[in-house]
């Protein structure tokens, strides 16, 4: 297990190196190789492929890459709290209240005389994913099963979307464009102020989530056992809850809401490392979202060049069929499994 | 208190909440001993093991534990003194037997949960001792049920405590195997010299592995005492509300 | 453990916290500034308030936007003087490779004749009805660079673009405005569809006049398109309700609010534009009772749904037939895209003008009859 294990993470470490070069070297303005070195031994002086480089096309790549790890993670931390393979980040609604507080603030900037500037933005859409997210906290709180979690989740989706589309009809035609525009998620705006502010605050909650594995994988035997290890029950749900929120939060505040990478990319590192252990599964996670979603930003970005498709388009074409195909692998899987090995 | 005294309940009363379930619930177990705890469902059987595990509060009275308190035990040193079994077995995917059994080393590791040369030992040496060395590298959940519950307690013993609480770990299991499972009970016991108390409706064959039986009944002990005292037919018929006379001499020493 | 995540938390807003408080300089270093300079003039505007020109010399100029912002506009060759305030954008002149995201600004560069200095735009060839741009597409002396919210910066930042202007949609993507501005590429938000005045916003084009070299051009342009409205000023008889709508496909009316320059146009040509509010998408019932007795009725067509008669029109929205200028016969409805006609404002509120004192033809260059 453990040469299992090491030959498909280094498999899928090559495969991030890769798509990385491909992302930094692919674009509509071609970019000599020569060039690219040069711009980051820092010897060439072009203004024009040093802004392509610098400016545009690294601080995407990190965007993608940091950011679909981070969901990746959220997904899997969720899938261990309700002991289901269909949670994902953006199932409990956090994107929603995202959404909701971004539309606030494009509808009412103008308005109430504050400058809409991207930091704002950001804000805006953390400060309202985080507020579901204590919501649901506080219901975890009070909630008998996991079931009431996850509608409770649902319902607060539910109404921020009515809220939202609520605060929309004040909204006059653009702004409407606008938000649908963002829900759909795009990791073109990143800057490299926002790299900045995105890699600290990620390597943060991965340290944090790292700390948590091994309680994690204690749950994973079910809260009775979890609890008979010594694990204190109510700590790690806070955690996982607040770990994941954060980490969704993140990524709904810098390229709107993504879907199905924190659905799919758990289940499909599962398949190919062949186990479910926490310490293992956080930084496949991780690795498999930031492939998957650096292969995603690739396609978005050149498919139909100069049209951009949103990246919720091409993570969604991908990452359904991957869900409908390890549902049914696991099925199959289950059954082999049973049937000797 | 003697030497040996693994567990000490001293007039506790278990329930949730205000909801008193037991009440005045007093008795001792030294090492060594198996206790079972037995009485018609819903009594407060699982509630109590719940109670001394630490995952209820106690409603009033003292559990005591080598001679503390258990209010004033950490869960974490708890976790090195009393490992348990319930009746549900986890539903995995792709962990294996050995992670498995590896979990019952928690409270003795890091913080990745990386397991040392010794924690290695303990666990292969557990997975022996039950019986299930040749499953380690399967996926749990392709286990027959016999198997689980056997890996369950590979791992419950490798967590290396004191006091082993066992909720109805025999409930779903055949026939054949509730048998294996008891008497791996009883030979860990008395290896070991660990502390066990059990419930279970089983109860000729609790009787069997037992040295002593506890009934709750109506909210408070019954009675206890040695089986062949508890499980006299009619002194069951009572504790079981069943009809006088219905249980006929020998059938007690049958197999049901 | 719990309080560790408190911290976590509490790190995190500190730094999103702290992340917000780049806000701009404060503009008290700019009076500094433009005091050692010495003001030498500024564009006379007649009509335009949303922006603003002051000479500083020949060859620096300070153009103010109302809410969006101020830009220094120097001259080929000039110095970029010490001390610029941070919120003041310099743009330099030539202005040979200029992005217009504003699509209705398009239409100004075509009447200066400076339309080669655009290269790049955010509006697809389809979408585009001015031919002079589709033939630039064509030619690829102009080039689509995705829309105005997620343009190919790649393109853009090869393309050498010296100036974005766009509109003030851009401020609901400010992400894409700060990758311009970190890319070096001066980015300019116009405020002409604020000016509530119809000949207000066909002013602006003295300010892409400026830009590219061709003031006297404009100027004298604007001059001539002013005299046009001279038939409408001397027009003495009395003032007709117009209505100007727009159907959804949820049956509902699109209609002007009252600061909309639609609305002015309709007032300079001698009507009274119906109904009054400003919500702009009604109920039929409430158009109805608003336009009930409007002498004339305006549809705003789509290039994909200009009505052929008057029947195709009502089959639209069985509603109208009610209305009294359709009973009069006094239906018309707007050919091509008008919005992206900026310059022809002055023909379009003549033909509008000749629509409302009876005069007009049923076929003209902007609205036709419907019959």
């Amino acid at each position: 297990m453990n040469r299992r294990f090491i030959i498909s993470f280094a498999g899928l470490f090559a495969l991030l190196v890769i798509l990385a070069l491909l992302n930094l070297s692919m674009g509509s303005v071609r970019v000599e190789p020569g060039t690219i070195l040069g711009i980051i031994t820092g010897s060439e002086a072009d203004p024009v492929s040093t802004g392509i480089i610098k400016e545009i096309r690294i601080p995407r790549l990190i965007g993608a890459l940091i950011l679909g790890g981070a969901l990746s993670v959220s997904g899997f931390l969720l899938q261990t709290f309700f002991h289901n393979p269909l949670a994902g980040p953006f199932v409990l609604g956090i994107s929603s209240g995202a959404k909701l507080a971004v539309a606030l603030a494009m509808t009412f900037s103008l308005s109430a005389g504050f400058l809409l500037n991207s930091w704002v933005m950001i804000g805006a859409a953390f400060l309202g994913a985080m507020t579901v997210m204590l919501f649901i906290l506080a219901v975890s709180g009070v909630a008998k099963s996991s079931a009431v979690l996850i509608i409770c989740g649902i319902m607060a989706g539910y109404f921020c979307s009515a809220l939202t589309e609520l605060a929309v009809t004040f909204a006059d035609d653009q702004n409407i464009v606008n938000l649908h525009s963002w829900s759909q998620g795009s990791f073109s705006g990143i800057s490299r102020a926002n790299t900045g502010v995105i890699v600290p605050a990620v390597l943060i909650c991965m340290v944090f989530v790292f700390i948590i594995s091994k309680p994690m994988g204690a749950y994973q035997l079910g809260e009775a056992y979890a609890r008979s290890s010594g694990v204190s029950i109510t700590g790690l749900k806070i955690a996982l809850i607040i770990l994941s929120g954060l980490l969704s939060a993140v990524v709904a505040a810098f390229a709107g809401p993504v879907s199905f990478v924190g659905i799919a990319v758990p289940q499909l590192m599962k398949g190919i490392f062949k186990t479910e252990k926490p310490v293992f599964m956080i930084p496949a996670s991780f690795l498999g979202g930031a492939v998957f979603c650096l292969f995603c930003d690739l396609l978005a970005r050149l498919v139909f060049a100069p049209v951009e498709l949103s990246i919720s388009v091409v993570t969604s074409i991908f990452g359904a069929p991957v869900v409908i195909w390890v549902m049914l692998g696991r099925k199959r899987a289950k059954e082999g499994m049973d049937n000797g090995r | 208190m003697e030497d040996n005294t693994v567990l000490s309940l001293d007039g506790l009363c278990v329930g949730y909440g205000k909801k008193q379930v037991v009440s005045d619930i007093s008795f001792s177990i030294k090492a060594g001993e198996t206790v079972c705890l037995i009485g018609p469902n819903g009594a407060g059987k699982s509630t109590i093991l719940k109670t001394i595990a630490k995952m209820i509060p106690p409603v009033s009275g003292k559990a005591v534990l080598l001679g503390r308190d258990i209010r004033h035990i950490k869960e974490t040193e708890l976790a090195r003194n009393v490992s348990c079994m319930f009746p549900q077995v986890p539903d995995t995917l792709y962990l294996t037997c050995s992670d498995i059994v590896e979990n019952g080393r928690y409270p003795y590791t890091g913080m990745f949960g990386r397991l040392s040369g010794s924690d290695r030992d303990k666990v292969n040496e557990s997975m022996e001792a039950t019986g299930v060395t040749e499953l380690a590298g399967r996926y749990f959940h392709t286990l027959s049920d016999g198997q689980k519950q056997r890996v369950m307690f590979a791992r419950a013993i490798c967590q290396e405590p004191k006091l082993l609480l066992l909720d109805e770990p025999a409930s779903f299991l055949d026939i054949r195997y509730k048998l294996e499972l008891l008497e791996l009970i009883r030979k860990f016991s008395k290896e070991r010299g660990t502390a066990v108390l059990f419930s279970m409706h089983e109860i000729t064959l609790a009787g069997r592995t037992s040295d002593r039986m506890i009934a709750i009944k109506n909210g408070k002990v019954d009675s206890m005492g040695r089986p062949e005292d508890m499980l006299d037919p009619g002194h069951i018929e009572e504790l079981y509300d069943l009809k006088k006379g219905s249980l006929k001499d020998g059938m007690l020493n049958g197999i049901f | 453990m719990r309080k560790l995540f408190y911290l976590l938390i509490l790190c995190m807003i500190l730094v999103t916290g702290c992340a917000q408080a780049q806000g701009s300089a404060s503009s008290d270093s700019a009076d500094e500034f433009f005091a050692g300079i010495k003001k030498t003039g500024g564009m006379e505007l007649e009509h335009a308030k949303e922006f603003e020109v002051s000479y500083y010399g020949d060859d620096i100029s300070l153009i103010d936007i109302n809410d969006t912002g101020r830009y220094l506009l120097l001259n080929e060759g000039t110095v970029v003087p010490e001390g610029v305030p941070e919120d003041v954008t310099v743009i330099k002149k030539p202005l040979r490779h200029t992005y217009v995201a504003a699509s209705s600004v398009m239409d100004l560069y075509r009447e200066l004749g400076v339309l080669n200095n655009v290269e790049m735009t955010s509006t697809k060839y389809e979408d585009w009805s001015i031919e002079e741009v589709r033939e630039a597409l064509d030619a690829e002396d102009m080039f689509y660079v995705g829309k105005y919210g997620t343009p190919d910066f790649e393109f853009v930042l090869d393309c050498g673009c010296d100036l974005a202007i766009e509109s003030t949609m851009i401020y609901h993507k400010p992400q894409t405005k700060e990758k311009l501005e970190s890319l070096g590429i001066p980015v300019m938000v116009e405020h002409s569809s604020y000016e509530e005045d119809p000949l207000g916003r066909l002013e602006w084009i003295k300010l892409y006049g400026l830009l590219n070299d061709k003031l006297p051009e404009a100027e004298a342009f604007f001059e001539g398109e002013e005299k046009k409205l001279s038939k409408i000023r001397t027009y003495d008889g009395e003032k007709k309700k117009t209505a100007f709508f727009a159907l959804t496909p949820q049956g509902a009316v699109n209609v002007k609010k009252e600061d909309d320059y639609v609305v002015k146009m309709i007032e300079l040509a001698n009507g009274e534009y119906v109904p009054k509010g400003d919500t702009q998408t009604i109920q039929m019932e409430s158009f109805l009772a608003g336009a009930g007795d409007a002498d004339i009725l305006i549809y705003n067509a789509t290039i994909y749904d200009e009505p052929e008669d008057l029947r195709t029109l009502i089959s639209m929205n069985a509603g109208l037939k009610d209305l009294k200028a359709v009973r009069d016969g006094n239906v018309w409805c707007t050919k091509d895209d008008v919005f992206q006609r900026t310059t022809a404002v002055c023909d379009m509120t003549a033909e509008l003008g000749e629509v409302i004192s009876g005069n007009a033809q049923d076929d003209m260059r902007y609205f036709y009859r419907l019959k």
